[in-house]
């Protein structure tokens, strides 16, 4: 049975999402292949980034 | 590929004390029966160890050191190796030092069930199913990134309400009165301050928040007409113009005299004059033509021109007074006028001005007289005026004690709170886009989850329910499925008569749970698996009647033919219909445990046994290649006795096993004696030797107690036995068939040989 992991789920569901921000979806990808440090805290970080530009 | 199980050797691990080996051939199925107690489950034990790097019992328990056989601080190293028929074999020592992204390719698969751990599946709370389901789909790096963006959205909701009771504060701290502030009022407010120090008030809150501005307000110098205190400090010394009767009465009487009459003509007369000295007149006027007196004429003009110009110079006197009145009227209405308007400012209210008179100066201009009531009520009004705003600057003074530098520090921290006002509202702003773009993402994904979890489960149900419906065939049921519930719970349910329950505790009873159970087990393991082909069953059948036990050796044998099976059971009944059901199983029965021995099978491995003597002699272990070879004379013995039908002393379960070599000397002796009286002559040096060296070479107290080994005298012990096995053993196929019926059925493998050599009679 096919399972994805995490980083080709996320690039699914910011396919099917409108309006996002350009290159959001790279940057994404970036912070979900960081293996050290808090993503949850990285991630926050990416969407304030994205509210400011 | 998914692999299946060779072979599993297990040493000084759990209940083995020495070594004990499961051959599974190139990857059959194997049908395990013991009762209670023989060691059963440490095969079961000994692949959940190798294939999850644990055994789930002892490590709920914390006893994760009891993989070790208690005997095994003794002995050999605990082990398990296990062969496959693919990359997955290989052995394991303990203590298991693998890293666990080593064991992270089978960990997770679905291979082992457990009759006491059968339900913990279905009892398991809404929560605690899906994060037994998550981890079988190996769904928890997905739904850690689930948990992550979940954080990161909260974290900023959180932000956003912080955010918002900032710009609330700055609001409230700005709110003069009871009143919403706007941008409007606080630029109001700034004016207002900016009135009071007589400075240019902004346009805008933008050049408010500009720095330099409240520089430029600093750094005005105070306007003379500024300030509350300079305010109140003009209204106190206000004073209205005087004004003296000598100058209006003066004005009053010259433009009312003749003189002032003729000063209209004054021109006309001064034109005479010219035209008296530039041309002759004949005595007669050159205007009217009557007869005049030139020189009386000329005197006359003359005295008039200076009657007229003394009068101008009056007149001018008198209008440069009236004048200066009229200016020193207007100042004094301007003045207060003006002081109103600052008043208003200060929100000191000051009464209107009294207006201008400018009715009664008119006459100025116009050379007429002016009333001088007017003037004199105008000059009581001012007065009157001077006395009301005096009153009202007294009464404002003492509650308004305030200074211009107070006013600068005041204007200065509302521009500050202004500025702090408008950053806390940008960051508001910027902390609900960040949390919209978050909320947006984390709903998408936690969808998607949901639907692809839906779709799966969907998938499983349709499997869970057919094997349901094999276990039950022929009950009333509906289908069986897993449904989520709500965002982070799954449940278990079934339609029961027209009854949709879940979960199904309520209407099934504690073997139909168990059978769902094994379904759900069978479903995962079949949906999933991706490396193990095989699956162990430990027990499992416990609550089931003798119907269901049928039930499941059928669809064990029917449903997953394609699988390999390690059915582990006490129950006889079951181990005979499986593998009547499944012949090409192998079967494997353990008669008796024992501590020194561990798991004793009723397939005798002598020559296996004997192997391993040798093996050990290689490697130097010389008592324990004794006590293998010791075990392998045993195994043969007790072959050859059963096979013989050796009379031996009753003894009653495991002490049947325990019967010392002696014992079965003598048993066979006393069966060759009455059948095969010539066979025994021929074996009976053999006997007596391998007696002896029972009693020495192969005793392996005899070897710890010397501490030295004797490698040729147990090599020789090996080889005696080895020759003694050969003995019952067809020289070409090295098989043997003990089975006493016809003369066909006697034989070995090949054919070539009967057994025994000396018929029985």
């Amino acid at each position: 049975m096919d399972r994805p992991n995490e980083r080709e789920f996320l690039l699914q569901v910011l396919r099917e999402i409108d309006d996002l921000p350009e290159g959001l979806a790279d940057r994404f990808v970036e912070v979900v292949d960081r293996k050290a440090g808090d993503r949850a805290e990285a991630l926050r970080k990416l969407f304030e980034d994205c509210a400011r530009e | 590929m998914s692999e299946r199980l060779q072979r599993l050797v297990m040493t000084a691990f759990r209940g083995v004390p020495g070594e004990m080996t499961v051959d599974f051939g190139p990857g059959q199925s194997i049908a395990v029966y013991g009762e209670n107690g023989t060691g059963k489950s440490t095969i079961a034990d000994a692949l959940e160890w190798y294939f999850t790097g644990q055994i789930e019992l002892l490590t709920h328990e914390g006893r994760q050191h009891a993989v070790r056989n208690l005997r095994g601080s003794e002995g050999p190293l605990t082990s398990v190796e296990v062969a496959t028929d693919g990359s997955l074999g290989g052995k394991l020592v303990f203590p298991d030092e693998r890293r666990p992204e080593a064991l992270e390719a089978t960990s997770r698969e679905t291979f082992l069930l457990r009759g006491r751990t059968l339900a913990d599946f279905i009892n398991k709370t809404k929560t605690e199913k899906w994060k037994a389901l998550v981890e079988i789909l190996r769904l928890d790096a997905i739904e850690g990134l689930r948990e992550d963006l979940q954080r990161a959205r909260n974290e900023l909701r959180k932000q956003v309400k912080v955010a918002d009771e900032q710009v609330q504060a700055f609001r409230d701290a700005l709110a003069s009165g009871e009143g919403a502030v706007s941008e409007e009022t606080v630029l109001g407010n700034i004016q207002q301050i900016c009135g009071m120090l007589a400075v240019d008030p902004p346009l805008s809150l933008d050049q408010v928040l500009d720095p330099q501005w409240m520089e430029a307000v600093a750094g005005a110098p105070p306007s003379a007409a500024g300030g509350r205190d300079t305010f109140l400090a003009e209204v106190s010394k206000l004073a209205a113009p005087a004004a003296e009767k000598g100058p209006l009465e003066a004005w009053n009487s010259l433009v009312s005299s003749e003189r002032a009459r003729a000063l209209p003509h004054a021109s006309l007369i001064q034109e005479a004059k010219r035209l008296l000295a530039t041309a002759s007149i004949d005595g007669r006027c050159p205007l009217c033509g009557q007869a005049v007196d030139e020189k009386e004429l000329a005197r006359r003009i003359e005295g008039s021109v200076l009657s007229l110009m003394e009068a101008t110079r009056e007149l001018e006197q008198c209008r440069d007074a009236m004048s200066q009145l009229s200016g020193s009227l207007r100042a004094a209405h301007e003045r207060r006028e003006s002081l109103a308007r600052r008043g208003k400012q200060l929100q000191i209210e000051l009464p209107p001005v009294p207006s201008f008179p400018q009715a009664a100066l008119a006459g100025i201009d116009a050379l007429a007289p002016i009333d001088a009531k007017s003037i004199a009520d105008d000059q009581a009004a001012l007065r009157k005026w001077d006395e009301a705003a005096r009153e009202i600057g007294q009464k404002a003074a003492p509650s308004a004690p305030t200074t211009r530098e107070s006013q600068l520090m005041m204007l200065a921290a509302l521009c500050q709170q202004i500025r702090s006002w408008r950053a806390a509202e940008k960051k508001a702003a910027e902390a609900a886009r960040a949390c919209g773009l978050a909320e947006k993402v984390f709903d998408a994904y936690q969808d998607k989850q949901k639907a692809d979890v839906a779709t799966l489960l969907a998938q499983i149900s349709l499997r869970v329910a057919r094997i349901y419906l094999a276990l039950h065939p022929g009950e009333e049921l509906g289908s069986v499925s897993i449904e989520p519930w709500t965002a982070k719970g799954v449940e278990l349910a079934i339609d029961f008569y027209g009854s949709h329950q879940r979960p199904p505790h309520g209407v099934l009873s504690e073997s139909h749970l168990n059978s769902l159970a094994i379904a759900l087990f069978l479903a995962m393991a079949e949906t999933f698996n991706e490396k193990l082909r095989f699956l162990v069953l430990d027990d499992v059948i416990n609550s089931f009647d003798r119907e269901h036990r049928s039930q499941l050796a059928d669809v064990l044998a029917n449903e997953f033919s394609d699988w390999q099976l390690v059915v582990l059971t006490h129950d006889h009944q079951f181990f005979e219909h499986l593998t009547r059901r499944a012949p090409s199983w192998k079967k494997l029965e353990l008669t008796s445990w024992s501590y020194g021995e561990g798991p004793r099978t009723t397939g005798y491995e002598a020559s296996g046994i004997l192997a391993a003597a040798r093996e050990r002699l290689e490697s130097g272990d010389v008592g324990g290649a004794a006590a293998k070879a010791r075990r392998a004379l045993e195994e043969q013995l007790q072959e050859v006795c059963q096979a013989l039908e050796a009379p031996l002393a009753f003894r009653r379960g495991q002490a049947n096993e325990m019967r010392e070599i002696g014992e079965l000397f003598r048993g066979l002796r006393r069966t060759l004696k009455e059948h095969a009286k010539s066979l025994l002559d021929e074996l009976e040096p053999a006997f007596k030797t391998l007696e002896a060296d029972v009693q020495a070479t192969l005793n392996v107290e005899v070897h710890a107690s010397r501490g030295r080994s004797g490698s040729s005298e147990v090599e020789a012990a090996v080889r005696r036995i080895d020759e003694l096995d050969r003995r019952w053993s067809c020289p070409a196929c090295r098989t043997r068939i003990w089975h006493r019926g016809s003369p066909q059925a006697a034989r070995c493998k090949c054919g070539k040989s009967a057994f025994p050599p000396v018929p029985l009679n």
